[in-house]
This record gives structure tokens, sequence and C-alpha cells, in this order.
């Protein structure tokens, strides 16, 4: 029973510093709720200009003139099947299949999503683009056959050749990310990078903390294994990230997301997916408070680390935003990667089994970065118990 | 079995000071002094003796339990220290910060609450017990300390200097606190003030320059070394004379004559007759004080 009380002792401090501390008030509760709105505001628009288009083709034809439209974020895929799923669960908006060469006809097939304003929006993209390609075989041959081709059977000739046939196909929707299920996406998001915060946060400080405001003299003299400390420390940043998430989805109710979406399994899930990350961002601190001597310096390497992270890890921006270069990086970013699958389970919804693999990868990742992280915390108070 | 035994502890900080060097004491029931001026490794002592500093070399058992070895759980179960500057949640209020120190020595978060009300109703902070730690005084904040070092109950009490900076009468009064509230357990304080060292504790450990240079009860170390009263002579100009073949301590510009069987007005005949200037005198009852200065031959502050 000893243990557990003392399991409580830093979850108590916190608790009592975050009803007393109006600084940690505003990093646990009022900061995540202003960037919600924030984001919400700027990014939970259904009527977005960028279009997200999947392409499937045998040759690179279409690469190259969709990569270089900058309203298009481009992705390719290898099956047609993927490309449907795609689009029915909302993470594209169209997709092009191209069959086919130049030399033995193209056929092109576009699929886009019924009564979706911005599906159709990219599915008229692609046809333009389609059309400004046949008008550019049709020039071509017309320039090769012209010597050929009696003055006055031009326009005939151009309505007979027609280099690329096209069908448009229409795809029912499993979801429509309508204003509500953005701004889940936002509200999601938010917990990411408040994971991301608090846990690096929690993690840095924890030894070095106590070492500066004289706390950890207190600690030394009492009946408590650094491990029982460490533990109590780790439940204490599970409690702010929970407070945190907590005003996050208040927040996110007062901004109407659509928490329709998120039933009871679900919710256990994200929650599991939650306490994974926070593990992994706590390890990563205990690992990173090896190069700070003091708070000061410790807040600055946590605002140095977390800020591009929360931008460029694919945590706060989605990946399909970021150059190539960033977006393998952000791709194999953990704590992004449990953030992306607790959208995929959540608005797309994707079964725990698509994801289990990488759940189970990233979990073990988080474990082992969380162990480390306690060999480091156990070596870093033997050190800071040697200093007193 | 001694109730806390201290063998041969030494310690060095990391700057090169050698706070305690081989230092070995035994502590029972009662209440211990160890006293000896700023820097003579009394401090140093008890926060090894109380578990917050790790020595270099030595032992500390605390009925029968390795301070800083195996035993070191149940060793601080039995130990609550009050050290100087006690460090607090400055953010939190008084009753918050026991209870914090209560849950991490193991009480349930009723019990922690129970004692902490208890204690701050003692100690006279009932009143102040829902304001920030950061607006106490420093007296307020030493008496919050005691608080934390009882929390748990335990059998035996350290606290560092606990009156230090007090005025006399503040000080009875924090001593008469802890009379009533340590009832019958083990206190161990430092001081550098002989007289509170001769009041309040049982017997005393005298600390100079790390080591121990005489222990015992405070009367009986008195009458071995400074049973008679001393006179205090400022002066200048040259030699202090000797008076009726008893030497004095010198120290600086002080001389000290032991008035066994000498009278003040022969110290200053002596004086008078070497020709030095006097330029103050003063007769002092024996005391703790004198005794150190006899025995090491420095001032205790």
């Amino acid at each position: 029973m000893t243990i557990l009380w003392q399991l409580l002792s830093e979850i108590y401090a916190y608790v009592k510093a975050l009803l007393k501390s109006k600084e940690t008030v505003f990093w646990v509760v009022i900061f995540p709720i202003i960037m919600l709105v924030i984001l919400s505001l700027v990014f939970a628009n259904p009527d977005q200009t960028s279009v997200e288009i999947a392409l499937l083709e045998e040759e690179d034809l279409f690469k190259e003139i969709l990569g270089n439209i900058s309203s298009i974020e481009l992705e390719l895929v290898g099956d047609e099947e993927t490309m449907l799923q795609m689009l029915r669960n909302g993470s594209i908006q169209a997709g092009l299949v191209v069959r086919g060469s130049i030399e033995d006809g193209l056929s092109t097939k576009i699929y886009f999503l019924e009564g979706v304003q911005e599906s159709e929006l990219a599915a008229s993209i692609i046809k333009a683009v389609i059309n400004g390609v046949e008008e550019e075989i049709r020039s071509r041959f017309r320039r090769l056959a012209d010597p050929f081709i009696p003055p006055n059977a031009t326009t005939f000739v151009d309505l007979i050749i027609d280099p690329i046939s096209t069908d448009m196909e229409e795809v029912e929707p499993e979801i429509y990310l309508d204003r509500g299920a953005l701004t889940l996406v936002m509200v999601v998001r938010m917990v990411g990078v408040q994971i991301l915060f608090i846990g690096l946060f929690s993690g840095v400080m924890m030894v070095i903390a106590k070492k500066q405001q004289g706390i950890l003299k207190l600690i030394i003299s009492s009946p408590i294994t650094s491990l029982t400390l460490l533990v109590s420390d780790t439940l204490a940043t599970f409690v702010s990230i929970t407070v945190s998430t907590l005003s996050i989805l208040a927040g996110g109710l007062i901004l109407g997301a659509d928490y329709s979406l998120m039933t009871m399994d679900k919710a256990l899930l994200l929650i599991s997916i939650g306490i994974i990350g926070s593990l992994f961002m706590t390890g990563l601190g205990l690992i990173l408070s090896l190069l700070p001597k003091t708070i000061e310096g410790a807040t600055a390497l946590v605002n140095m680390i977390a800020f591009p992270l929360m931008f460029l890890g694919g945590i706060l921006v989605p990946y399909t935003w970021l150059p190539p270069y960033i977006r393998d990086f952000a791709e194999s970013f953990p704590v992004s990667r449990l953030i992306n699958t607790m959208m995929n389970i959540l608005i797309y919804d994707v079964s725990i089994y698509q994801v289990l693999n990488d759940l189970v990868i990233v979990s073990i990742l988080s474990i082992a970065i969380y162990l480390v992280g306690v060999l480091v915390y156990r070596r870093l108070m033997e050190i800071a118990i040697e200093e007193i | 079995m001694p109730t806390i035994q201290v063998l041969n502890i030494s310690k060095t900080y990391r700057n090169g000071v050698k706070a305690v060097e081989d230092v070995s004491l035994v502590f029972n029931e009662g209440i211990y002094a160890l006293m000896g001026p700023n820097g003579s490794g009394k401090t140093t002592t008890l926060n090894i003796i109380g578990g917050v500093l790790k020595p270099d070399k030595g032992e500390v058992s605390i009925q029968g339990y390795s301070m800083w070895g195996d035993g070191y759980i149940e060793a601080r179960k039995r130990v609550g220290i009050a050290i100087q500057d006690m460090p607090f949640f400055n953010y939190l209020t008084g009753i918050d910060n026991l209870i914090y120190i209560g849950l991490l020595r193991g009480l349930s978060i009723s019990e922690a609450g129970r004692r902490a009300r208890k204690l701050l109703r003692d100690v006279g902070l009932w009143n102040s017990r829902r304001r920030r730690v950061s607006s106490y005084s420093g007296g307020m904040r030493r008496r919050l300390a005691i608080a934390a070092s009882l929390i748990h109950d335990p059998d035996i009490i350290i606290l560092d200097e606990p009156a230090s900076g007090l005025d006399p009468k503040s000080r009875e009064e924090l001593w008469s606190l802890l009379l009533e509230i340590c009832g019958d357990k083990t206190i161990i304080f430092s001081s550098h003030d002989g007289y509170e060292v001769e009041r309040f504790s049982q017997y005393v450990y005298l600390f100079h320059r790390g080591r121990v240079v005489e222990e015992g009860e405070p009367r009986e170390l008195i009458e071995r070394y400074v049973p008679h009263p001393q006179a205090i002579v400022w002066f200048e100009g040259g030699e202090p004379p000797d008076v009726d073949g008893v030497k004095p301590l010198v120290i600086g510009s002080t001389a000290r004559y032991s008035l066994d069987g000498v009278e003040v007005d022969d110290v200053l005949n002596a004086f008078r007759v070497r020709g030095l200037t006097l330029r103050k005198i003063e007769i002092v009852e024996p005391s703790l004080s004198e005794v150190f200065i006899r025995l090491t031959g420095e001032e205790l502050s």
C-alpha cells in the first residue's frame, strides 16, 4: 500500500500545481483550446481549393503533369482497389487510372465521389489536364501529318483523332468530411501536439527540475525508490495529458466536432494509442534530459525540438502538405504514426486489424525508448545524489 | 542497540572542501546537539544521517538499518529531517506541501491530510495553511519544515539550526513547541549557539573543522574545561601578561583569564603594569561557548 500512495505523490503535486499555477493552467488547458480554435478556423473548411488525387498508371505520363500543379497533392498508388478505398474513406478527393501507351492508345478512368463538391472539382481538374494532354497529342500529330493532309481536311482529322478515351465514374463515399469531421481531425491533431509537448517537457524536466528546486533533497530523504518515483512522475505526465485532452475535447465540442464518430471501442483504442504516444515522448524526454543542466536550458531544448516536430513531424500538418524529404521523416516518426492511426480509426473507419502491425511496432519502439529513458533517469538520479 | 550509529563518515565536496572527516557518533533516546561554528561539518553530518547527503566513506545505521545501504527504505521511514532552507513547492500552499511530503513518506492521502492538519495547528500555521509557501516568512518556513519532518511520525527528528536567526523570545517559543510536539522522540539538532545547546540538549558533540573534538553532557563538559567565570580582555600594544601564574588564552586582540583564584583587579593591574592599552573587559559565566573556545582556540561565531 505504501508504494501505491507514494505513486500518488507526484500526481498530487501536479494536480495541485494545475489548480494553483496560472502558467500550468495556460499550457495544459488554455493553450490547446486557443490552438484548436485557430486550427479549426483555418483548416476545418470543406471548401478548400487544394485537392488530393491518387494516380495509377503503367508509364509515367501524368505523374509529372499532375505533380506540377500546385493545387494538387498527388499520391501514387499500386492498384485500383487501394485507390477506391482511399476515395471512399475520404483520404483523397479523386483518382485517375491510366492504361495503355500513347502508341497503342490511352484509356483513362476518373473516380470521384458523388455529390461531394470538392471531389467533383478534383475530377474536373483531372479532366482538364487530360484534355490538355489530348490537345498536345493532336497538335503533334498534325505537325507530323501536315504534309499529307489536304488543307480543307484538318478539322475532320481533329475530330477523328481521339488519343485518350476517358471514363468518369462516381464512387459512393463511406464518409464525408464535413465541418464536424474536420474539427474532429483538428481535435486529434491537437491531442497529438499536447502529447508531444507535455511528454517531452515532463521527461526532460523530471530530474533537472527537482534538482534545481531543491525538492530532490526531500525525495532522497524519503523512503521511496527511484523507480517508484519515476513511475509516479510518468503517471503525473499521463494525468497532465489527460487533463489537456479533456480540455481539447471540450473545446472541440464547442466548435462542433462530430463526436458521433467516436464509439466506445474506438475510444478505448484511442486511449491506448495515446498512452503509447505519451510513453514514447516521455522516454524521449528522459533520454534528452542528459543534455541540459538547468530548467531554462531544458525549456529551450524542448521548444527547439517540439515546435519543429509539431509542424514538420506530421502531427499538426498533414503529410501531404510536407515536402517529400520531410514527409519520409514524418511518416516514420512514431507519434505522428500514432496520431494518423488515431485519425484513420476515428475518421476513416479503418479497423484495428489494418493498423495492428503498425501499432505493435510503434508500441515496441515506445517501450524500448521508455526503458532507455528509465536507465538514463536512474543514472541522472545517481549523479544528482552525488552532486548534492 | 543504539538508535543511531554513525561510523567513520567522511565527505569531501566537489570543490575539494573536506566537510567531514572520519566522524563517529552514537545517539540513543534523548536530545542531542551538534555544536560548532559555520563550516565545522555539523550540517553535512546531519544531512548524511538524515539521508539527504551520501557520504564518501563510512556507515550510518538507524535502528539496525543502513541509511545508505540495502536497508535505506526502512532507515528513512524512521527519520524525519528539517534541513536548512527546507525546499518546498513555493506555488503550493502549506497544507499541500505537507500532504505531498506525507505521500512521499508513504502515508495514505487521508492520513497525510489528517497529520498535516494536526501539525499545522501544533506549529501555529493553521491560519496560514491555505496560503502559498512563497508568501511565508522565514520563521513560518522553519515551522513548516519542522511539521514536514514530523509528518510520518518518525522516531528520530533531525533539525538543522532550528532556531537560527530567531530572537530569544521566538527561540524559546520554538523550543517549547518542539519539546511539546516531539514528545519522547530522539531529537538531533545543530547549533552554533552555546546557550541553546546548554539549555535544550542532553548530550553534545563539538565539531571543529570537520571533526568531533569533544563530546559529553553540556554541564559535565563545562565543569571539565571551564569551571570558573572568564575575564575577557580586549587589549592593544603587546603580549598580554600572565596573572598569578595563569596564562591567558589569546585569540586575536582578546585574552581570556580563568577567574580561578584570580580577581578581576589582578588582571587589570597586570595590564597596567605591562603598559598595554586596555579597551574593554567582560566577565562571562562558564558556558559551552567558552568550552569550545578553550578546546579549539576559536570562537563559535
